[in-house]
């Protein structure tokens, strides 16, 4: 298969736990063990480094090919537009998406939440119409629902990624204790 | 050439004033004038005229030399 | 949408331009087009705002906000990746321009290089940005256009033909810059020439562009923007006649001519514009600020981001004709911001009331009142703007981008760019500031002023904060920040010393020669502090070496026109004219020095002219007729008070005067009953408030000024009842021309219905301290009971000083002890001024000597 698998979101909107799920799938995840988990993702954030410098370089993602990468909004913008691809996107609030920033970062941005809140939404806004323009199927799922009713999220993502499998086996990566971070 | 319809202001050059003359005609050279710029995009396109012109006049003499020299 | 209007609208905006310049040129005949312009329609200044940085400008001019509303704040933004800084664009402006306004409305558009427009936006018309006519490779290269540069699109390569590259032009063409250039090899190579050429061939593509446009497209609208007289002036201003002693001659004589060269060829530019059109179109002719020419001239150009503005002068020119215009008149009172009301007005449109330009009315022949919406924002329609996803605030977005790099989901910038970006995003903050200051909103503005100088240490940030809060009467906090002040800069002296040698190149090197600001900041604090001692000196040390600053001869004048040393008054204003001859406050303050030496024909005479620079000055138009009345030109004093009186019509004593004057000079005692029941309906009456902080010798003031002459019942009765106002005024009936005293906590409680006088005794902690710890007990420790004390004598004069700068138009006196103790002469004569009344000085000063 030579569609690239993005899962993108907000940071701390559920992306990490996306890859969690996917990973118990047959899909491959392309990962470097890089950035080790820790208190703000006890199980890990399957990163790739080298998506970090996507603005300048983004040929890592000839390698992803058949393969799900992490890619938090809005740098899937920056991607190679001559590759093929297909996306999970996770929504959340986003208060609660600031205020599990502002716990990972152990800073006070009340005064700034209301900028944040609005550049974010162009975020989201900005990441949505780049995959209308270029016809990049996408997938909407909405993290509360994940924790909270995770048959009819994981149902549609099965569905969407084509994957050979069932909800249960998706399910155990979900654990309500960690709709974490959220006050 | 411009013609006469040209206001004597556009004709400024040098700040030096000519009198404007409605049979008389304007010789754009090579080197142009401000009036030209001034005149916008008409100005513009006459005066790059009269310079290709002369870009393909000296060409052309210059290979004629050549001609005449090899001979 | 609202009826299109037949008449079309030019604007066409020359950066820079200054009537200086160009009324000498029109009067040699250099300058037949803009004349006969003029001729046909209204002139006059236009007022800048500050900062006078143009991209802010010019956005201000098309939309009629001020930047914080608008959203340009200076040249350069971050880029979206977060990768660094680029110029300044289109899709940070805020609001609607007023081509996006008349897109709305059906108007076909073009806009031309206007400063921001790239990206080009999506009008109904065509726009070529600002980045047309940068000229980015050599001649005979591929000179592509950057993606945004022209909209539609489909036009961009026959708009490519018209740009003319810096290397196309010929001798011929540069010879009226730089007359020398034909025989001098050396000047062809020079960097100021090839900034010459450059300008010019810029200035030239902008034009042919434009009239491609005015001749092959359909347009209603159409705005032209032109930065090359900035440009000329900027490298050459220096050279233009006469000679400065610094100037090299060869240099002088090499580029003197660019300036005038430079006007003479926008005047020829124009000539060709109005040759377009027909009469029935309105142009407008613009300028975003000036260009010192002559003796204000900087003598170096500070070493900071837009140094070059200091050589900017605050009016710019305005010119406007066509269909409905007044002909061949001079209007005052234009400022930047009123350019775009006053468009929407012409073509028949609404004008919001958010915008915080007026329309220029004085411009019409028959005016009618301007029909008036909320907000263009609110209406809904095509306006031609980018697409919202678009638009952003680029430093919000920088900011969301560095909390990506925080959580760690992207690279981090190099370490030297970030600080770049931080330095620039302060950089625009501070020139927010500057422009809220302008407007009149000094709160935020001192909250961002705070912010970034506490973050950064950088001396203008503090400046201008020492300036905003001199001007909000914070003084307390202004002395704060000097203080502060006086050890950074030091520190900053003692750094730069170790790493540079001073360079005597009065233009940009010669880092020393700095404008003694610090002394100057204090001497204005203490003028404003009512310490005209300790004022005079600092400032006139200051002006040894800035004899052509405008605002020190003006502030020095005050000081002597407060000690009521009238000639020395009247000499500093003549120095002020000299620097200035258009100084609206340089004109008045002659004028009331010859109005207290009793020479009323000189005071009327200045009046005028003030009157003639700005004429909607309410306080102008109340001493004229004061003037006036001395000369007993009755008749014309009526009408001097009764404009005072349109303008302010809270303004008793010009009433008052009406009064006077109809009944006792012109005998038309209807006309004065008219005015009496308006001061009887709307004022109460006078009251004068003494306060101070607790345990101030308010007493004595009270004793002062009742042996003086004024009317005090006090006793400590009168004492109870001030303190209860808090419930109840009405005792205040009962004390109208009276003194009384109002505790400092009690300040906020006084009805608007009076008109207040207020004397803050100002005493110093030292003084007050002994006072209220004397009345203690002494079981209780000294020491403690000090700081806790002094923490509550602090705090008072915090709530005087907060009072004070909240009541608009409030008149106050800050009356120091000491010096009311050591200058009793002078301080009793600034009582006497300040409270209108003579007062027996004798006795007063009797009573101070036995104090």
């Amino acid at each position: 298969m030579s569609v690239v698998t993005i899962v993108t979101g907000l940071p701390r909107s559920g992306t990490s736990l996306m890859m969690q799920i996917l990973e118990k799938s047959s899909l491959e995840i392309l990962t470097d063990g890089i950035r080790q988990k820790d208190n703000n993702n006890p199980e890990g954030y399957f990163e790739l480094d080298a998506v970090k410098g996507i603005v300048k370089d983004n040929s890592f993602l000839k390698s992803a090919k058949g393969k799900v990468v992490k890619i938090v909004a809005p740098l899937p913008i920056f991607i190679d537009k001559s590759l093929s691809y297909r996306v999970i996107f996770m929504r959340r609030e986003i208060e609660e998406i600031l205020r599990s920033q502002e716990i990972m970062l152990n800073k006070d941005q009340q005064a700034e939440r209301e900028k944040f809140a609005a550049i974010y939404e162009t975020y989201i806004q900005k990441t949505h119409q780049f995959f209308v323009s270029n016809n990049i199927p996408y997938l909407d799922i909405l993290y509360k629902e994940l924790i909270q009713n995770p048959k009819n999220e994981l149902e549609k993502v099965i569905t969407f990624l084509q994957i050979d499998a069932k909800w249960q086996d998706l399910a155990s990566a979900v654990n309500p204790s960690l709709y974490r971070n959220r006050i | 050439m411009l013609n006469g319809r040209i206001s004597p202001q556009l004709l400024i050059l040098h700040f030096i004033e000519i009198e404007f003359n409605m049979e008389k005609e304007y010789q754009i050279t090579s080197q142009g004038s401000l009036g030209l710029l001034a005149l916008g995009h008409v100005g513009i396109r006459k005066w790059r005229e009269v310079v290709e012109k002369e870009k393909l006049e000296i060409r052309n003499s210059s290979k004629e030399n050549v001609k005449k020299n090899k001979k | 949408m609202s009826k299109k209007i037949k008449n079309k609208i030019l604007v066409i905006g020359w950066d820079a331009a200054d009537w200086k310049i160009i009324m000498p040129l029109i009067e040699q005949g250099k300058m037949p087009a803009i004349e006969s312009l003029m001729k046909r329609g209204v002139h006059g200044r236009l007022q800048t705002l500050d900062p006078p940085l143009s991209p802010m400008l010019w956005t201000s001019i098309a939309t009629g906000v001020r930047a914080d509303k608008h959203g340009i704040g200076g040249f350069v933004e971050p880029t979206p990746n977060g990768e660094g800084l680029r110029p300044v664009t289109t899709t940070s402006r805020k609001v609607k321009a007023i081509w996006n306004i008349l897109n709305q409305e059906g108007w076909k558009s073009n806009v031309v290089a206007w400063w921001p427009s790239n990206p080009a936006e999506p009008i109904n018309g065509v726009m070529v940005s600002n980045l047309y006519q940068v000229a980015t490779k050599a001649l005979g290269e591929d000179w592509e256009m950057p993606n945004g540069t022209v909209h539609p699109e489909s036009l961009s390569e026959t708009m490519k033909e018209f740009r003319v590259h810096p290397h196309e032009i010929s001798l011929a063409m540069a010879h009226p810059f730089m007359p020398n250039i034909v025989d001098n090899l050396e000047l062809r190579k020079a960097n100021k020439t090839l900034s010459v050429l450059k300008t010019l061939s810029n200035a030239a593509t902008i034009h042919s562009a434009s009239t491609y446009l005015m001749a092959e497209t359909e347009w209603d609208f159409m705005a032209v923007y032109h930065d090359a007289i900035d440009h000329f002036c900027h490298i050459a201003m220096r050279y233009f006649p006469p000679r400065r002693p610094e100037i090299p001659l060869e240099d002088f004589e090499n580029y003197k001519d660019v300036v005038e060269a430079g006007y003479r060829f926008h005047d020829m530019m124009l000539d060709r514009t109005l040759s377009m059109i027909d009469e029935n179109t309105t142009v407008i002719l613009l300028s975003d600020h000036g260009f010192h020419s002559d003796h204000q001239r900087p003598l170096y150009i500070p070493q900071e981001p837009s140094g070059p503005a200091v050589e900017h002068s605050p009016y710019g020119i305005f010119v406007m004709a066509g269909p409905g215009i007044k002909q061949g008149e001079q209007i005052s009172g234009a400022s930047i911001i009123d350019i775009t009301p006053t468009i929407l007005y012409h073509a028949g449109l609404s004008v919001g009331k958010d915008m915080e330009g007026k329309v220029l009315y004085q411009c019409f022949s028959t005016p009618s009142p301007a029909h008036m919406i909320e907000s263009w924002e609110n209406v809904e329609g095509n306006s031609g703007q980018h697409d919202t996803l678009m638009r952003e605030d680029p430093w919000a977005a920088q900011e969301a981008l560095q909390q990506l790099v925080e959580l760690g989901y992207i690279e981090a910038m190099e370490d030297d760019k970030l600080l770049q970006v931080e330095k620039s995003k302060r950089e625009n903050e501070y020139y927010i500031a500057r422009n809220m200051i302008n407007g009149g909103r000094l709160k935020p503005a001192i909250e961002i002023l705070e912010r970034i100088f506490e973050e950064s240490n950088v001396l203008r940030y503090g400046q201008r904060l020492a300036f905003a809060y001199l001007s909000k009467k914070m003084y307390l906090k202004c002395q704060e920040v000097i203080e502060k002040l006086k050890v950074v800069d030091l520190e900053e002296r003692t750094k730069r010393k170790q790493e540079t040698e001073q360079s005597l190149d009065p233009f940009g090197n010669n880092e020393f020669e700095e404008p003694m600001y610090l002394e100057y900041l204090e001497g204005l604090l203490n003028l404003a502090m009512n310490r005209p001692r300790k004022a005079l000196p600092l400032l006139e040390n200051v002006q040894k070496k800035n004899p052509n600053n405008l605002q020190l001869a003006t502030s020095i004048a005050q000081i002597h026109t407060l000690r009521k040393n009238f000639k020395a008054a009247e000499n500093q204003y003549i120095t002020a004219l000299a620097i200035d001859d258009r100084s609206t406050a340089a004109h008045y303050g002659l004028g009331l020095s010859f109005l207290r030496q009793s020479k009323f024909n000189e005071a009327v005479d200045e009046f005028l002219l003030a009157l003639e620079q700005d004429f909607f000055q309410p306080n102008i138009h109340y001493h004229l007729g004061e003037a006036l009345v001395k000369l007993d030109l009755f008749e014309d004093a009526v009408s001097a008070f009764q404009v005072c009186t349109r303008l302010t019509p809270g303004m008793t004593k010009a009433h008052k005067w009406l009064v006077e004057i109809y009944q006792n000079k012109l005998n038309k005692p209807e006309l004065a009953e008219q005015n009496l029941a308006f001061l009887k309906s709307n004022i109460k009456g006078d009251i004068i408030v003494c306060t101070g902080v607790d345990n101030c010798e308010y007493e004595q003031l009270l004793q002062l000024l009742n042996i003086g002459g004024l009317k005090i019942d006090y006793d400590k009765d009168e004492f109870n009842e001030a303190s209860k106002i808090l419930f109840t005024n009405d005792w205040l009936i009962n004390n109208i021309g009276k003194v009384v005293y109002i505790p400092s906590r009690n300040l906020s409680d006084l009805p608007v219905n009076y008109d207040y006088k207020v004397i803050y005794l100002d005493q110093t902690l030292d003084e007050i301290l002994p006072v209220r710890t004397s009345k203690l007990k002494k079981s209780i420790p000294e020491k403690s009971i000090a700081v806790k004390m002094l923490k509550t004598i602090e705090k008072e004069k915090y709530i005087i000083d907060l009072w004070i700068e909240s009541q608009p138009n409030q008149q106050v006196l800050i009356l120091n002890w000491n010096e009311l103790l050591d200058s009793d002469v002078e301080q009793i004569s600034i009582l006497s001024e300040f409270l209108n009344c003579d007062f027996d000085l004798e006795k007063m000063k009797k009573y101070l000597h036995n104090l």
